[in-house]
C-alpha cells in the first residue's frame, strides 16, 4: 500500500470542509477524482502534499504514505518529500511558475533544490526531461518565460517536472481542463506513459469523466466533502449508483470523443 | 480656478510651496498615466517620450509664471524695501520697468523662455546671482541629503516590511506596524524639532546650528525624512510581499519542495520590488526638489529652504528656475524607473514582440 487515507477531515477556518474521506492506492495504481464544482477534490489532494491554503487545517484522520503518517510531519520533512517522492501538476502550470524567471532558471533550482547536481548537469538533465514529454525545441523552452508559452506547453514543463525525481505519487488536479480536446488527450497520453514507465501512482481530480475512465482504475466520487461512490472505474461508469454520479456523467459531452482518440 | 484664489488668499509661505507642489504632482501624474500604456521603451518610443517632457515642461514653467503673475506681493518693492525706509515711487518703477516687470505676461514668458534656449535663466533678484548658480549652490546639500536618508529609510524599511509580512498578525508583525503608524501620525517638522531637542540640545551628539553641509550636521534631517518615509514604506514593503506570497507561484515552489528561504529571496523578493521601484522613484524625485519643511527646520542649505525664501522675496527667476530643476528631475526620474522596470520584468520587456 502506498497511500493510505482515513477518515480525513480538513476546516478551512470554522468550516468543516471535507469529512470522512477514505481512500487508499497502490504503487502504480491510477486512481480518479471527480465531482462538481466545490466539492472538495482540490482539498484532499492538496492535504496530502501537505501546502492547504492558509487557513486550511487537517482536523481528523491519517494520512499515510510509504507506512508513514504524514500529518505528524516536520516543515523540514515536509520538505523533502514534496517536489521528491510526491509531485503536484496544478490545473495552471504556468501561474505555478515565477512570473519573472525562466523556465530553466527555475527547473535548474528546483533539480539542485532536491539533489547535488551541479548547474550544467541539472541544464542538460531538464532538457531531456522536457524532450521527454514531448516538447518540441526544449532548449528553447528552457530561456523562456511562462507568459511566453502556451497553456500546452505550461502544462506539459509542469508534467516534466513533477515527473523529474521520478516520485511514487503525482498529484494532479485537473492538469488538462484548462487545455483544448486534442491537446489534452496528448498531455494525458504522454502523462501516463512516463508514469507507466516509471511506476508513478497518479491521483487525478478531473471534471472530465473521458480522462478519468481512460486512466483510471479506480474512480471516486466526491459531494460537498464526502465521497458518494466509489470503486473500480469500469463498475462506476457501466453501473453508477446515485443519481449524482448519473448527472456527472451525463453532463460532459466529450467524453467519446476523449475517448476515442485515445485508446 | 480654485487654485489661484488659493494662491492669493493663502500668506503661509509654505502653503504656496505646497500648492505649487500639488499643482506639479498633478500635472505630472497625468502625464504618468498617459505614458503608462507604454512602457517598454524602444528607440523610437524613447523620443517620443522625450518628445513628451518637453511639451510638459512648456506647460509647467507656463503654469508657474501664471501663478507668480496673479499672486499678491510686489518683487520690486520686496527688493528696495529693506526695513521702514520708504522708497520713491520713480525709482520702483523705473526697477520695475529695468527687471522688464512692466510688460505683459506672455512678453514675459517668451522673453525667458529664449533666455532658456540660450542656457539663461536670467538673475536672481534675491540672490544677485545668475539663477543657474543659484541652484547649483543648494544643490549639493538636497543631493546629498536625499541619498542619506533614502538609504537610512531603506535599511529600516525593507527589513521591517519583509519582518512584517513573514510575522503577519504576530507578535513582530503588530510591533512595526503599531511604530509606523505612530510615525506617520506624527508630522516630520514636529520630529525634527524632537530630534534636535534630544540629540542636539540634551545629549549634545550633534550640532544644531546648520547652514553648512557636513556629515554631522546632516544625521538629524536625514534621519528625520528617513522616519517620515520609512513609516510609510515599511507598509508598503509589507502589502507587497503579502501580495507576493499569495501568489499561485509561491504554492508551486512549496509543491516542489524549494526551502521557504530561497522562495523568499529568489522569487517573493524580486517580485515584490516591481511595485515598489516605481514608488521609489516618485520618492527620489519628491526628494530631490528638496523637502523644504525639513531644510527649514535644520536651516540646511538646500533646494527646499531656497525655493521657500525665493517665494517670500517673489524672487520670480528663481522661483521659476526652481520649478523648471524640479519637473525636469521629477520626469527624468519616471523616465529612468520605467526603463529599468522594463528591464526588470521580462513580461513588460518581450510584451512587444509576442
Ligand atoms: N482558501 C480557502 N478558504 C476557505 N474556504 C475554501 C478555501 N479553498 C477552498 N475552500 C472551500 O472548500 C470547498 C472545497 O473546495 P475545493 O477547492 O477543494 O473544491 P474542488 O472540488 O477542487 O472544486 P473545483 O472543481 O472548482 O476545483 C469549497 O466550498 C470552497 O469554498
Ligand atoms: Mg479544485
Amino acid at each position: 500500500m502506498l497511500l493510505d487515507i482515513a477518515k480525513l477531515s480538513v476546516s478551512y477556518g470554522e468550516h468543516l470542509m471535507v469529512q470522512n474521506v477514505d481512500l487508499s492506492l497502490d504503487r502504480g495504481g491510477v486512481l480518479a477524482i471527480v465531482g462538481e464544482s466545490g466539492s472538495g477534490k482540490t482539498t484532499v489532494i492538496r492535504a496530502v502534499l501537505g501546502c492547504l491554503p492558509h487557513e486550511g487545517r487537517v482536523t481528523g484522520g491519517a494520512i499515510t504514505f510509504n507506512g508513514k503518517n504524514l500529518l505528524t510531519n516536520t516543515v523540514a520533512q515536509w520538505r523533502q518529500l514534496c517536489g521528491t517522492q510526491m509531485a503536484m501538476v496544478f490545473q495552471d502550470s504556468g501561474s505555478m511558475l515565477d512570473p519573472i524567471q525562466r523556465i530553466g532558471t527555475q527547473f535548474v533550482e528546483y533539480i539542485q533544490a532536491h539533489s547535488s547536481m551541479n548547474r550544467i548537469e541539472a541544464a542538460a538533465a531538464a532538457t531531456h526531461m522536457l524532450a521527454r514529454m514531448h516538447l518540441a525545441n526544449p532548449e528553447n523552452v528552457m530561456q523562456r518565460y511562462p507568459f511566453e508559452l502556451s497553456g500546452g506547453m505550461n502544462q506539459r514543463v509542469g508534467v516534466a517536472m513533477a515527473l523529474f525525481f521520478k516520485p511514487q505519487l503525482l498529484l494532479a488536479d485537473e492538469p488538462t481542463s484548462a487545455l483544448d480536446v486534442t491537446t489534452q488527450a496528448q498531455v494525458v497520453k504522454e502523462m501516463m506513459h512516463i508514469c507507466r514507465e516509471d511506476g508513478t501512482a497518479i491521483i487525478i481530480v478531473t471534471h472530465n469523466i473521458g480522462v478519468a475512465a481512460y486512466m483510471a482504475d479506480e474512480i471516486l466520487v466526491m459531494r460537498t466533502g464526502r465521497i458518494v461512490e466509489q470503486g473500480p472505474s469500469s463498475a462506476i461508469l457501466q453501473d453508477p449508483q446515485t443519481d449524482y454520479t448519473k448527472e456527472l456523467l451525463q453532463a460532459v459531452p466529450q467524453i467519446g470523443e476523449v475517448h476515442h482518440d485515445l485508446y | 480656478m480654485p487654485f489661484f484664489v488659493g494662491i492669493g488668499l493663502c500668506k503661509d509661505v509654505f502653503c504656496i510651496h505646497k500648492y505649487l507642489r500639488l499643482l506639479m504632482m498633478k500635472y505630472l501624474w497625468i502625464f504618468y498615466f498617459k505614458l503608462k500604456g507604454m512602457i517598454f521603451l524602444k528607440k523610437n518610443e524613447l523620443l517620443y517620450r522625450l518628445a513628451q517632457m518637453v511639451i510638459t515642461l512648456f506647460g509647467v514653467t507656463l503654469l508657474t509664471f501664471g501663478l507668480t503673475y496673479v499672486s499678491p506681493g510686489d518683487p520690486v518693492e520686496m527688493l528696495l524695501e529693506v526695513g521702514d525706509t520708504i522708497v520713491p515711487k520713480e525709482m520702483i518703477e523705473a526697477t520695475r520697468h529695468q527687471l522688464g516687470l512692466d510688460q505683459p505676461f506672455y512678453l514675459q514668458y517668451l522673453r525667458w523662455l529664449s533666455g532658456l534656449a540660450h542656457g539663461d535663466m536670467g538673475l536672481s533678484y534675491s540672490a544677485k546671482m545668475p539663477v543657474a548658480d543659484r541652484l547649483l549652490q543648494g544643490l549639493p546639500g538636497t543631493v546629498a541629503l536625499a541619498g542619506t536618508s533614502l538609504i537610512m529609510m531603506l535599511l529600516v524599511a525593507v527589513p521591517g516590511g519583509i519582518l512584517s509580512a513573514l510575522y503577519r498578525n504576530r507578535f513582530w508583525d503588530y510591533l512595526i506596524r503599531g511604530f509606523s503608524f505612530f510615525g506617520v501620525s506624527m508630522p516630520s517638522f514636529w520630529v525634527g524639532l524632537i530630534l534636535l531637542y534630544v540629540f542636539g540640545l540634551k545629549l549634545g551628539l550633534c550640532p544644531i546650528a546648520g547652514g553648512v553641509v557636513t556629515w554631522d550636521r546632516m544625521i538629524l534631517p536625514a534621519a528625520t525624512l528617513a522616519i517620515a518615509m520609512g513609516t510609510k514604506y515599511t507598509r508598503q514593503v509589507r502589502t507587497a510581499v503579502l501580495e507576493e506570497l499569495g501568489q499561485d507561484y509561491v504554492v508551486g515552489a512549496r509543491a516542489r519542495g524549494l526551502p521557504m528561504r530561497s522562495i523568499l529571496w529568489r522569487h517573493v523578493l524580486p517580485n515584490a520590488c516591481l511595485p515598489l521601484i516605481t514608488l521609489l522613484g516618485l520618492t527620489i524625485g519628491w526628494l530631490l526638489g528638496g523637502v523644504a519643511v525639513i531644510e527649514m527646520v535644520f536651516s540646511w542649505p538646500g533646494l527646499g529652504k531656497m525655493a521657500v525664501h525665493a517665494i517670500e522675496m517673489r524672487d520670480y527667476p528663481l522661483v521659476e528656475g526652481f520649478v523648471l530643476w524640479v519637473a525636469v528631475f521629477y520626469m527624468g526620474i519616471n523616465l529612468l524607473v520605467d526603463c529599468s522596470y522594463a528591464y526588470l520584468n521580462p513580461h513588460l520587456r518581450k510584451g512587444r514582440t509576442h
